[in-house]
Parts: structure tokens; sequence; C-alpha cells
């Protein structure tokens, strides 16, 4: 047997970079190619869009919706993909996401509130954050068991 | 909850990545029920029995009682 086995983890980079275990498993592959032609859509649909809004007051509702339908398509992918990990990975993904959703508690309410005492506009695009946030905390659950 | 599984792949010659394979785990799941940090679940603890031919008693044994 090699002793590198002996060292097994998940790799760093790919958690942090796409807050999942890689593309390396056939469920991993197609999450990640769902997301990125969802997200290039995203992009593409706004940049063809944005520049005749002033002109077709219409317009906006499409922009102004896309980017909910487009991460709710990724949230949903994201649950595809996770159901189809093994054991040890869904649990670590379902720890990350419950911490995460917690920090977003958390953090909505303490913005929230003082956004109504300073009189904050908050775009909710900061929320994306927490992305950031769950990919971190998967980084820490996967060490405890590599 | 400590295992055998270490000793029963090594006694067999099997990589870690093909024990995975067999189970359909990847192979860090592997590595972290054989260094203890993990314990399996029913299903996955009764498929290991099985491929290894013993009863699960004989791989996975509880820890002492601490009281």
């Amino acid at each position: 047997m090699q002793s590198h086995e002996d060292k097994s983890s998940w790799t760093t980079g790919s958690i942090l970079l796409l807050g999942t275990f890689g593309p390396g498993s056939p469920g991993g592959r197609s999450f990640h190619t769902a997301c990125y032609s969802a997200l290039g859509a995203l992009v593409l649909g706004v940049l063809l869009l944005t520049p005749f809004a002033k002109s077709y007051p219409l317009l906006r509702w499409p922009i102004a919706i896309l980017p909910g339908v487009v991460f709710t398509f990724i949230a949903w992918r994201l649950w595809l993909y996770v159901s189809q990990l093994d054991e040890l990975s869904r649990r670590l993904q379902l720890e990350a996401m419950a911490i995460t959703y917690l920090v977003g508690m958390a953090a909505a309410l303490l913005l929230g509130g003082l956004a109504m005492i300073f009189g904050w506009n908050i775009n909710p695009g900061i929320y994306l954050f927490l992305d950031i946030v769950r990919a971190f905390v998967l980084v820490k659950q996967a060490r405890r068991y590599a | 909850m400590k295992n055998r599984l270490r000793v029963l792949r090594a006694e067999r010659e099997i990589s870690q990545a093909t024990l995975a394979d067999s189970l359909g785990v990847s192979r860090q799941t592997i590595n972290a029920i054989e260094t203890g940090k993990y314990d399996p679940g029913l299903p996955l603890a009764f498929k290991i029995a099985r491929l290894f031919n013993q009863p699960i008693e004989q791989i996975f044994t509880p820890d002492p009682d601490p009281g």
C-alpha cells in the first residue's frame, strides 16, 4: 500500500474556489457545468438587457428577477449534488450549510436593525458573501476528518 | 468506535481507493473511518461487513464504557 493513502484529504483550493469537493465525480462535474452555464446566462442576460432598460422600462423586470432565478437554480443543483455525495461528504456539506444559514440569519438581523437606525440602503447582493462563509466552514469541517 | 478496517484492507492488499470504489464512497471517507475520526452509518457498515465477509461486530467494536 502507498504511504500517501494515510494522508487522504480534500483539496482546500477546490473547496474555497468552488464551494464543493471538486468536479472529480460525475455529480460534481454535472453541478459545475450547470453552475457555470447559469452564471454565464446571468452575465450575458444582464449585459444584453441593461443598455436598453432606459428606453424600455419593462426590461428592468427581467434584469431585477434574473439573479434571483439563477441563484435559485444553483441552490437546487447544489441540493442535487449534495444528495449524490457519500455519507461523510454529505454530512460535511450539510454542516457547512447549517452553520452558514445561522451566520446569515444573525447577519441579516444585525444589518437589518442597524439599517433601520442609520437608514442604510443595503444591497441584497452582499449575501453572496455567505457562500464564501460556507466554503471556509467546509474547509474547517473537512480538516476535522482529514 | 474502534474498527479493523485498515487491518482487513492490508490483509487483502487493497488500496483505500479500490475499497472506496467497491463501497461507492470517497477515499477520504475510508481514511476517516480507518483513523477513527468518523463512524460510518449502518448501511455503510453493513456494506463493509458484507465485502469482507465478516460479522459487523468483528469489524466494529464499541469503545470501552468510561463509566
